[in-house]
């Protein structure tokens, strides 16, 4: 079996709605799809000791990054009877409000789409090089922290 | 090791600590040793939690190191 190539998933800046839609609008030739399931990672605008956060600034080990999500992505496919799985993930400055992470799943039936949409956020967010930096001011930042 | 060639990228938290973000080393058999001489040059890393990465690849204990490799110091992980 040929491997496959290791694909992006990194967008500069948040993750425009359209590209959403697009990537919804994409499968409807595939009717074979019985279920979507979508999650989506926002900024929140947290109130912190240091003020309130005005974005996120997403830096990332990008070559590692990207062989491990390639990893994740076959161990879930390996794991469930996916049609599709997509995977985004920003890289640079997200304002509160905006998307950061954009994975998506198809199946025959929901069950499994959305089984595989959670395992693969928790991997994803467990297991990704990528680092958050909170922006308060122009001077100001903590760095985030996963719960 | 003569000749070898460690690349050591930091990233994050860890990165502000080192006050970089890419360093070269050689001489060093393992990820002990380059550690031990990355803490006497950098004291201010022992206040940040980091795991290490040996050619993309998290290690979990001591890793041997070959004559060209790169060595990722990497805080905890907050994507999302």
């Amino acid at each position: 079996m040929k491997a496959k190539a290791i694909k992006n998933i990194f967008v500069q800046g948040s993750i425009s709605p359209e590209l959403i839609a697009d990537s919804i609008r994409k499968h409807a030739h595939n009717t074979g799809i019985g279920g979507h399931s979508i999650f989506l990672g926002q900024v929140r605008a947290d109130e912190k000791p240091e003020g309130t956060v005005s974005a996120i600034d997403y830096t990332a080990y990008e070559d590692m990054a990207l062989e491990q999500a390639h990893q994740i992505r076959e161990e879930i496919f390996a794991k469930y009877p996916l049609t599709c799985m997509h995977i985004y993930h920003s890289i640079g400055l997200v304002p509160a409000g905006e998307l950061s992470l954009f994975v998506f799943t198809s199946s025959v039936h929901r069950k499994v789409a959305i089984d595989a949409c959670e395992e693969l956020v928790e991997r994803l967010k467990g297991e990704l090089p990528v680092w958050g930096r909170e922006i308060m001011g122009p001077n100001q930042y903590t760095w985030k922290e996963n719960r | 090791m003569d000749g070898q060639q460690i690349t050591i990228l930091a990233f994050g938290k860890v990165a502000e600590k080192l006050g970089s973000e890419q360093l070269k080393a050689s001489g060093f058999e393992d990820t002990d040793s380059l550690l031990r001489w990355l803490h006497d040059r950098y004291p201010a890393l022992k206040e940040v939690d980091f795991s290490l990465a040996v050619d993309r690849k998290l290690v979990a204990g001591n890793t041997g190191l070959g004559m060209m490799c790169e060595v990722a110091l990497l805080p905890p992980f907050s994507g999302g």
